[in-house]
């Protein structure tokens, strides 16, 4: 609870500062607090606590305790010592918190079995999530609202503009979010935020770009938007005019038809039953009754998009294809955010793809939901599907594309996943492989037929500078052609520019876009908005694990304290150096042994993760491990057999990294002991900036519910036999070879090579066909360090001597008068020799 | 974030900090330093080792665990020593 309450503390002040509450505000509150808790006697003993700048407990007692004699004054008849108590109590927690105080709130009789808190002031929502309705309500808050923060009993989430976008776009309308609130809320909805979400619902949504027979409609089931936008003189223009033969003036203005439904549009891998028991709530379990149960199937169901379809005709008009891009801008402006939508039943033009799931493949009951979203309306919604690593992402992409039957590019990251996701194709449905092509800097395959399925990377498509004749010939396939459907994996690690560039120069009528982890460090997440869509779903981690759907992970971070001698060389050194310390710090390194002895000995598979590959290279060797490096692990592979993690550095506070790399473990196949079936261990040097980044990176993992424990002495630790580096003298032969090491050993992934094709910081399967030890190992360093000149073993003790020795013939006078006399007669004995002949 | 430093309840009185005199010279007056026992672990020792080069406050260095310090110098010692080790702690705040 603090953590959330210090957030909202934060969020508040940052988005409403202006929004103190004045003097008298708070009078008023003071009034409506007595109106909640009466019996309330008259008299002035209300007197309002002044708000201190500091919450300090010493004062706090004092001020109770005068509040204590201030009351045995009063005339207390009537009032119980317990009701005497709880006014002092309210009094006391009005002071502690402050703005946040919301106790003036006016709770529903009936509000214990209601579930949510809704702040009035910055529409942050809390929601108890051990309440009998919370699943309902989970499903309800993760179609309007940002998950904020998820652990097991209260959740945190945020209404924001996009999360209120995303939600009309799903198809859900203002005034049933606003009465679903309103009914689980404890309280009564305030204006701001019934104001806050008609706002942004308004326009949203009431307008969409719609491909239908290759020409591009602007449709809206409210025709005086239409009427509106038309008004606008660049939309105006980009209109054409079809010839009308009704004289009704309605048909006058724009064409009408039918409103799509979703009809007997079945996403495959689902079965019928099975989608009526999970849009159908389990009624008698909500305190509500059935009639609120029947209004959460109609706004939360699976079935909730039919909602669409009170209204019964769709207006439309037909605009330019080569003004789209300008109708969106002006709509954009004008906000009229336009929602694009591919009503991919009804494309005669691009060929049908013969594609469906394999009759065995079924798929899980949140990755139809996640479908459900984008197919509600029987055609193909744009947007940005979020599921945690290893909870079948890749499978959810392949059902979408064998929902839509079109054809199909997919792209990704590296050529590694390239390959993953063309033989994932293959496993799941019945695409065969003269219907599927791959575009790599290796392989310029076309699809034999009308239609099929290309596989690519961002910067194969992206890249407009030096392309091989092949790659040209390919690209021209890639844009001259229509996509039905592009599918984009990865979407977060993308750099917005190449995005826009892939967006641009390929024309498909719907995209979809998977991540794990929709946190960016840079915030760009307002530009996947733009450019893909709204989230359209995004799933509970702490669910999935529960339901047993990705592995249930136990993580730890594991505190090494430095030793005496390497944290004396790590305050002196400023450099990237540090690093290299707190890295290979000997206790790190016996911690590391310990652990990969003890989860051996369970016969678990481990993974050691390490940004640096110095560090990892002297890991591996002196334990005597396999290794493999390249910055290999942390989107791109699937080790699927790893249960154990254990990273020994974790430079950088990327959330997103370490949320990553905890994915490496989350496909651990659940066994039949008990608790958790994976473990995450962050090995973390005590007292130094390691401690910093590591609590940052762990901020996104810890909001998704996942709860990280302190170990700061492994049991056993000391006993273990031949455990490394455990006299001092082989710790300062440690320290001295990390000392030696170059600065450029201290980078990150030194040998990070990416072939063409490949995202920076993904390596394609060139450079790690298996594990190994490296034959060869290739650095660069002056010749002194080649030749071991940097090497402790070598040391220069008087280099001015050298010098005077290359200065080369030593002159008299630096010689000794005993040989002054030798060189002279030396000499002469020369001249003479040369004069004889 | 625990506090690592912290002073021994009875706070020792160091007054026999006395140098080493050469034989047959007579010391006129006895010089005492007022001094505070450090109880520390061994990553703490050093960053006060540190600290000390710039600003000498260590009067005896005993051994990992124990240093003697100036008494008048512990007030900020230990504030400096805060503001140190708060560099490595992650708050929502920053």
């Amino acid at each position: 609870m603090s953590i959330s309450g210090k957030r909202m503390a934060e969020a508040s002040t940052s988005l409403q500062p202006s929004k103190r509450l004045r003097p008298d505000d708070e009078y008023l509150e003071v009034g409506n607090e007595d109106n909640v808790f009466p019996p309330s006697p008259p008299g002035g003993d209300n007197a309002y606590v002044p708000r201190g700048a500091t919450i300090n407990l010493g004062a706090l007692t004092r001020k109770l305790a005068e509040a204590n004699r201030h009351n045995d004054n009063q005339p207390t008849t009537g009032l119980s010592a317990l009701e005497l108590h709880r006014r002092q109590q309210d009094k006391l927690v009005s002071h502690i918190f402050q703005e946040h105080d919301y106790s003036w709130l006016h709770l529903k009789p009936d509000h214990q079995s209601r579930p949510l808190w809704i702040s009035p002031e910055d529409g942050h929502i809390i929601l108890e999530a051990f309440s009998p309705i919370a699943e309902q309500a989970q499903d309800f808050l993760t179609a309007i609202s940002e998950p904020v923060s998820r652990p097991s009993m209260i959740h945190e989430y945020k209404l924001t503009t996009y999360s209120l976008y995303a939600a009309v776009s799903v198809g859900l309308q203002t005034e049933d979010i606003i009465e679903v609130l309103n009914r689980l809320s404890k309280a009564r909805l305030s204006d701001s935020i019934v104001t806050f979400i008609r706002s942004c619902t308004l326009s949203y949504g009431k307008v969409k770009l719609v491909l239908k027979h290759n020409k591009y409609f602007v449709e809206s089931s409210h025709p005086e938007t239409l009427q509106h936008l038309l008004k606008d003189p660049t939309i105006r223009e980009a209109r054409i005019i079809s010839q009308q033969t009704d004289n009704s003036i309605k048909a006058a203005t724009f064409t009408t038809s039918k409103a799509p439904t979703r009809g007997d549009l079945r996403i495959p891998g689902t079965k019928e039953p099975d989608q009526k028991q999970d849009g159908e709530p389990k009624t008698g379990t909500g305190p509500m009754g059935p009639s609120d149960s029947e209004l959460f199937t109609s706004v939360v169901g699976v079935d909730a998009d039919e909602i669409d379809e009170d209204d019964d005709d769709v207006h439309a008009f037909e605009i330019k294809d080569e003004k789209i891009d300008d109708v969106k801008k002006r709509c954009n402006q004008l906000e009229y955010p336009m929602l694009e939508e591919y009503d991919f039943r009804n494309d005669t033009v691009n060929a049908n793809l013969d594609i469906d799931l394999k009759p065995a493949t079924v798929i899980r009951p949140y990755q139809e939901t996640s479908l459900s979203k984008m197919f509600g309306n029987g055609r193909a919604r744009s947007g940005i599907i979020v599921l945690p690593c290893g909870a079948g992402k890749t499978l959810v992409g392949i059902t979408a594309a064998c929902t839509i039957k079109k054809s199909c590019l997919v792209l990704c990251t590296s050529s590694v996943s390239v390959m993953q996701w063309k033989q994932q194709f293959m496993q799941w449905s019945n695409i065969t492989d003269r219907q599927i092509a791959v575009f790599t800097a290796d392989q310029k395959e076309k699809f034999a037929g009308e239609s099929g399925i290309v596989v690519s990377t961002y910067s194969m498509v992206a890249n407009t500078h030096n392309r091989s004749h092949d790659a040209k010939k390919m690209m021209d396939f890639l844009t001259s052609r229509e996509w039905g459907f592009i599918l984009l994996d990865e979407v977060h690690v993308v750099p917005a520019a190449m995005f826009r560039r892939v967006i641009t120069t390929i024309k498909a009528h719907s995209k979809l876009g998977l991540t794990a982890t929709l946190v960016r460090e840079d915030d760009k997440i307002t530009d996947l908005n733009y450019m893909i869509g709204p989230k359209l779903y995004e799933a509970n981690w702490m669910d999935l694990a529960a339901k047993g759907h990705i592995a249930n992970v136990q993580c730890a971070e594991v505190w090494c304290p430095m030793t005496p001698e390497f944290y004396h060389e790590y305050l002196k050194e400023q450099s990237r150096k540090r690093m290299l310390l707190y890295c290979m710090n000997p206790n790190k390194f016996q911690s590391c042994q310990f652990l990969i002895k003890y989860h051996e000995d369970r016969g678990d598979k481990i993974i050691v993760f390490s940004d640096n590959v110095y560090a990892l290279e002297a890991y591996a060797r002196r334990l005597g491990k396999l290794f493999i490096h390249g910055g290999v692990g942390d989107t791109s592979i699937d080790l699927p057999e790893a249960t154990c993690l254990i990273q020994i550095s974790s430079h950088f506070g990327s959330r997103r990294q370490e949320a990553q790399r905890l994915g490496r473990i989350l496909r651990a196949k659940r066994r039949n002991d008990e608790g958790f079936n994976a473990f995450f261990y962050s090995l973390v040097s005590k007292d130094t900036q390691e401690m910093y980044y590591s609590t940052k990176r762990q901020q996104f993992l810890i909001d998704q519910g996942y709860a990280f424990k302190v170990i700061t002495h492994l049991e056993g630790l000391d006993t273990l036999p031949d455990l490394v580096y455990r006299t001092k003298d082989e710790q300062i032969e440690l320290l001295q070879s990390v000392l030696v090491a170059n600065d450029s050993d201290a980078d990150l992934g030194t040998d990070i090579r990416a072939v063409e094709g490949d995202l920076a910081g993904t390596v394609t399967s060139k450079h790690f066909g298996q594990p190994k030890f490296p034959a060869t190992s290739r650095t660069t360093g002056s010749l002194a360090a080649l030749s071991g000149g940097q090497h402790m073993s070598y040391v220069e003790q008087n280099k001015s001597a050298n010098k005077t020795m290359a200065r080369g013939n030593p002159t008299a006078a630096s010689r000794h008068k005993l040989f002054a006399k030798r060189d002279k007669d030396k000499a002469t004995a020369r001249k003479e020799a040369r004069r004889l002949p | 974030m625990v506090t690592y430093v912290r002073a021994s309840p009875p706070r020792l009185h160091f007054n026999l900090l006395v140098p080493e005199l050469p034989c047959g010279l007579v010391y006129r007056s006895m010089k005492a330093i007022k001094g505070v026992l450090l109880i520390c672990d061994p990553a703490v020792k050093q960053i006060l080792l540190m600290m000390n080069e710039k600003r000498s406050f260590i009067i005896e260095d005993l051994d990992d665990h124990h240093l003697v310090i100036k008494a008048d110098e512990e007030f900020t010692v230990r504030k400096d020593l805060e503001a140190e080790l708060e560099k490595n702690t992650y708050s929502l705040e920053n």
